[in-house]
């Protein structure tokens, strides 16, 4: 066997105890071979995507498609590209190439799926589910696909079948275990769903999503209904703030969120009741956490606010005393919060940054 | 001569016998010799077969006796007649009969000069190694006392950077034994059963330079959990390998100390933190104060330096691995270097250009620690990151 060949073999094995960097560097001599390349630059697609580059694999899934455009592999390599980067369109074109080559390939319409559930083409997903598990009964991704399909539909008693299908399959899959909570949640089952998470917790304990998940546990699902009628509540405040004084406003707002905070960090606590104590223990940072995010929001909020009574008139409630009252109320209440805070220190503005600055659908 | 100890040296009933037969055959010339040979032989035989006949035992009792009695002139010079075929036949057999430290080493295997003191600050970690791990190792009656065997495991762990690689060294120092440093690149191999087989060789090679500190790194790579390993058979062949290498019915550890280092010990298989194999674990945090005002001089050492204020330095580069350390010593360099090419006057680093460096080097520990975090939340329920925890309550962090 070549250098290449065992360059190849070598970062495989890599790949899989998860040393990306040592692989990239091990693929060194399959790239320079011209029987090899095509694989190699998979392989090292494979490596950045599993690194967390999502976007640097871009060139390396353009190379092995050049090399090689009749392969499955870097087409599909390119659509889980091109979905991180927010082209769900592009990337449903070849997830459907990737099919289209290897018809039977379980990854292949797994990612078609995901595919079409992004660009919202529902039924379509339903189908290749329904195919994938007519063609892998006994393969845990399909079952998997069934059960996102059925959640995104909102088929709570059908995802959950599915997702516990999938882990009868293969239990030690941590994301299927926190999709089956996601379930059993949505259907009110919340404390199967906390244990459910508890279990996903213990096979995956570095992911940051099952800590959060379970912290939740006890909130209610928003759900469609609930976030609008955020939007209408918030619509509502701003539309009758030009009524109220500065003073009034400052009020209000903290009477609302106070009670907001209140209540719902009371159900945070009372939803993890069930869990084991050194658990329970362990998530109380992040309950007053919580509380203390809406304590600074309430800060920022005040700060704004203090601002307007700084500018508006007297006979419109405007004073500098109070406007220096307010200012001092928001910022203590943003410097408590971070001094209290445990945990990595809190940083919004990356989140509500990205948030505005949304990847471009093509 | 190799030949005249095995002529000399006659340990059994049985080799004497070989022996002698080896010299009848040559000295046809002694008949009496021979018939003696052949007694001892007949009596050899029969003793295997009824070990209680007490008439074959005397007789080979008597045979041996005449045996041992043969002058020397008429004993075969077998270390002549070796002299004589010296360099055309290989001899049979060779003993080692030689002190461990005349014995030819492994080029791998080194012998640590680095002790405990040469590690800066880090005095927690210090204290619990040496309560945990080198006292017992240093007082081998006591162990022997108490009925522990004197082979064991360590598993350093801690954020990317924090010197593992440099305290397994110090222990190594510290036990006055050789020092094998393993790393995956020894270990992996492309062909099937090949890592596994490298995997037997290192602890042949660290069994045989015993006391000998046989230093893993990256164990969660090497000994990953198999129920992440579904895809790969091979690898799963591999951690079950180290598993049966560190607790081995075939093969005795004694006098191995096995130490591995992990960024992420969560990933590792449980079969190897049970007793017997990584029975202890010790966190390794990011340096403290001391440790960090160590590090710092140690790269700034052989540099020109100017005003450099190391406390103010240190106070500012809290949960700096000690990589990060040398990393920010050598922004701070190129600042200045790059400045220094640009005006065309030489200026020694100054605080000004590590206030700079500080703005673009951040502590690389975060992610570990905020991963950390949720491992004491799910995976401590045996209470084996303990120590992990209280040092992120300490640092308000859990």
């Amino acid at each position: 066997m070549s250098e290449s060949y065992a360059a190849l073999a070598r970062a495989r094995s890599l790949i899989s105890v998860k040393r990306y960097p040592e692989a990239m560097d091990a693929l060194g001599p399959a790239l320079v071979d011209g029987n090899t390349e095509a694989e190699a630059q998979c392989l090292r697609a494979q490596a950045l995507i599993e690194s967390g580059r999502p976007s640097d694999a871009r060139d390396a899934v353009a190379r092995a498609l050049e090399l090689d455009p009749h392969n499955e592999w870097p087409h599909r390599l390119r659509a889980i590209v091109l979905q991180h980067q927010g082209m769900h369109k592009l990337a449903l074109a070849s997830a459907t190439e990737a099919v289209r080559l290897a018809p039977d390939e379980a990854q292949a319409l797994h990612l078609l799926a995901v595919c079409q559930l992004n660009t919202r083409k529902k039924d379509e997903a339903l189908a290749t589910a329904a195919s994938l598990v007519a063609t892998h009964p006994h393969h845990s991704l399909a079952h998997e696909t069934a059960g996102m399909v059925a959640e995104e539909r909102g088929k709570w008693a059908d995802a959950e079948r599915h997702f516990r299908e999938a882990l009868r399959l293969n239990p030690q899959d941590a994301g299927v275990a926190r999709q089956l909570a996601r379930a059993l949640k949505a259907q009110g089952k919340r404390q199967e769903a906390g244990q459910v998470l508890l279990a996903a917790g213990q096979m995956d304990p570095t992911h940051a999503g099952t800590r959060r998940a379970l912290g939740r546990i006890g909130l209610p699902a928003l759900g469609i209904g609930g976030f609008w009628a955020v939007k209408i509540g918030g619509y509502a405040f701003l539309r009758t703030l030009g009524s109220m004084t500065p003073a009034t406003a400052t009020a209000v707002v903290w009477v609302v969120f106070g009670l907001i905070a209140v209540v719902l960090t009371y159900r945070r606590f009372a939803g993890v009741r069930h869990l084991p104590d050194h658990v329970r223990r362990g998530l109380h940072g992040d309950h007053w956490n919580f509380a203390l995010g809406w304590l600074g929001a309430a800060g920022v909020v005040t700060i704004v606010l203090a601002l307007w009574a700084f500018n508006a008139p007297p006979s419109d409630g405007g004073s500098g005393w109070l406007g220096g009252g307010l200012l001092l109320l928001g910022a203590a209440s943003v410097v408590l919060m971070y001094g209290l805070w445990t945990g990595p220190a809190p940083n919004p503005l990356p989140t509500v940054l990205a948030r505005i600055r949304r990847q471009p659908t093509r | 001569m190799v030949g005249e100890r095995i002529i000399e040296r006659p340990t059994t009933t049985r080799t004497r016998g070989t022996h002698e037969r080896r010299g009848a055959t040559a000295r046809t010339a002694q008949p009496a010799r021979c018939r003696r040979v052949i007694s001892a032989q007949h009596c050899t035989a029969v003793l295997a077969l009824e070990p209680g006949n007490t008439e074959a035992l005397r007789l080979l009792t008597r045979a041996t006796d005449a045996l041992r009695g043969v002058t020397p002139e008429d004993r075969f010079d077998w270390g002549a007649a070796e002299r004589e075929v010296v360099g055309i036949a290989p001899p049979p057999f060779v003993e080692d009969d030689l002190e461990p430290e005349e014995r030819p080493q492994d080029p791998d295997v080194i012998t640590s000069d680095v002790r405990l003191d040469d590690v800066g600050g880090m005095a927690e970690v210090k204290r619990r190694l040496e309560l945990a791990f080198l006292t017992p190792m240093r007082n081998p009656e006591l162990q022997a006392m108490y009925g522990r065997s004197l082979q064991g495991g360590l598993l350093l762990y801690g954020p990317p950077g924090c010197g593992k690689t440099f305290l397994a060294r110090a222990i190594a120092g510290e036990l006055g034994a050789r020092f094998y440093a393993v790393s995956l690149a020894d270990v992996l191999d492309m062909w099937i059963g090949a890592s596994e087989r490298n995997l037997r060789e290192i602890f042949e090679v660290a069994r045989r330079n015993a006391p000998c500190v046989l230093f893993l790194d990256e164990v969660d790579a090497i000994g990953q959990k198999r129920s992440h390993l579904r895809s790969n058979p091979a690898m799963r062949g591999t951690v079950n390998q180290l598993l049966s290498e560190m607790d081995s019915v075939k093969a005795n550890n004694t006098g191995v100390f096995v130490l591995g280092a992990t960024n992420h010990p969560w990933d590792v298989d449980s079969a190897l933190l049970r007793p017997g194999r990584f029975d202890r674990m010790l966190l390794v945090t990011p340096p403290d104060p001391e440790a960090r005002e160590s590090v710092l001089q140690y790269h700034l050492k052989n540099r020109p330096l100017d005003s450099i204020n190391l406390k103010k330095l240190v106070a500012s580069t809290d949960h700096f691995s000690g990589a990060d350390l040398a990393h920010l010593c050598d922004t701070a360099a190129e600042t200045a270097l790059e400045e220094s090419a640009r005006t065309g006057n030489v200026r020694p680093i100054g605080m000004k250009d590590f206030a700079e460096a500080l703005r673009q080097v951040k502590p690389s520990t975060g992610a570990w620690l905020e991963d950390a975090r949720n491992v004491v939340l799910f995976a401590n329920s045996g209470g084996q990151y303990d120590d992990l925890l209280a040092y992120l309550k300490q640092r308000r962090m859990a």
